[in-house]
């Protein structure tokens, strides 16, 4: 049996394992495969949650410890694009919305991918990823990623999340109580 | 001192803390508004269907500093969901993000799980809703207030129900929470000369 390349403790792979939206057949192949020192545990816990009762949540973890496998488990396996906007801190945020001639409201929807990355013109991307200090392209591989929640994630409710709905960049930019001259900019901005 | 009571003498001490500085108490709107500028704190109306409302009523975005919430029904209904929202800065410190799903302005004080209802009947996070509820209706009439108008000033629960533009129920509410109960040790239900020092957040927690 060949050791994992990373050292994940099991804690946080049955931790990651038992959040996934499915845990059928492939889901836990491809877990045994990225970590067999943890097989037994997986096979054991993969049984134990095909035996719950389908509206009994599998796991109840503080949301930060939930945070932390899900994170671990992503940079691990990297599956999911590097969220451009998780280490801004609160002001470093209002000052990237200030730079971009938008308010928070906008940037959040951007922030949360709730707008069609295809509708955002490549000239505001490129001017994003100026201010954000990446390539235009990380910028675009984020936005072409799901909806996201928030960019912790911490979400506080009684049921399931949603995932947003997706608008379009026109659309979000008359709906985000912009000033009209803001407006104006944004919708002039050509590909 | 539970952390029920903890959380109305904070939401009480920001009250005071906002008419000493001059805030309207009876524009709740307006009053809450002062309280998240001060706080640095935007705040957005969205229509009640905006994705950006996560499915909830109001939500609170760490990153953004922001507020967003359900513009609709009343001014009232509006401050209430902004108060909620606030009380979770207050009081938590908005190191999270919060989606609030469902307010209760005239919920009751009996809400609030005791004994063994804290861990049968509730989880975590619906005690962090009814304790928002109720630092939400202390934070736009604290109790000492609600009495004053009552006893010393003759105003019946419809009266400064109409003036607040509020809901006659939560006025209700208070004078009953005010009247009825028994005051917690250190809180006295007559108005206090000066301000109670705000909470941390930390103890808030272990209460």
């Amino acid at each position: 049996m060949q050791p994992s390349k990373f050292s994940s403790s099991e804690e946080e792979v049955l931790l990651a394992y038992s959040v996934e939206p499915t845990h059928d057949r492939a889901t836990l192949e491809r877990y045994l495969t990225k970590y067999p020192d943890h097989a037994s545990a997986l096979v054991d816990c993969a049984l134990e949650l095909m035996t719950l009762p389908a509206q009994i949540s599998p796991v109840w973890l503080s949301e930060s410890a939930v945070e932390a496998g899900w994170q671990k488990f992503q940079s691990t396996v990297g599956v999911a694009s590097e969220n451009l906007f998780a280490k801004l801190s609160p002001s470093a945020f209002k000052k990237l919305a200030v730079r971009l001639n938008i308010n928070n409201l906008l940037l959040l929807r951007i922030r949360d991918r709730a707008i069609r990355a295809g509708s955002i013109p490549g000239a505001f991307v490129r001017q994003l990823a100026t201010e954000l200090g990446v390539s235009a392209k990380n910028v675009m591989g984020y936005l072409e990623g799901p909806p996201q929640l928030a960019a912790a994630s911490s979400f506080r409710s009684t049921v399931k999340p949603e995932a947003l709905a997706q608008v379009e960049f026109t659309d979000a930019v008359k709906s985000s109580q912009l000033t009209t001259e803001q407006q104006k900019k944004l919708l002039a901005i050509e590909e | 001192m539970d952390a029920v009571d903890a959380a109305r003498r904070v939401a009480e001490s920001v009250h005071r803390a906002l008419v000493e500085k001059g805030a309207d108490p009876w524009h709740l709107l307006d009053f809450v508004m002062q309280e998240a500028s001060r706080r640095d704190i935007v705040v957005y109306g969205l229509p009640p269907d905006d994705p950006q409302l996560k499915g909830g009523q109001a939500v609170f975005d760490r990153q953004a500093c922001a507020i967003l919430y359900a513009d609709g029904g009343t001014d009232f209904d509006r401050a209430f969901l902004i108060a909620h929202e606030l009380g979770h800065v207050a009081l938590e410190g908005g190191s999270e993000d919060v989606v609030t799903l469902h307010v209760e302005p005239d919920r009751s004080v009996e809400d609030a799980p005791v004994g063994i209802e804290k861990v049968l009947d509730y989880g975590a996070r619906e005690r962090r809703e009814i304790r928002m509820d109720l630092f939400a209706r202390e934070l736009l009439l604290p109790r000492s207030v609600a009495v004053a108008l009552h006893v010393r000033d003759g105003m019946s629960a419809a009266a400064i129900a109409e003036r607040l533009r509020a809901r006659t129920s939560m006025v209700q509410q208070q004078l009953l929470d005010a009247l009825l109960l028994p005051p917690s040790p250190e809180t006295d239900l007559a108005p206090p000369s000066s301000p109670p020092p705000a909470e941390d957040p930390s103890q808030l927690d272990a209460a």
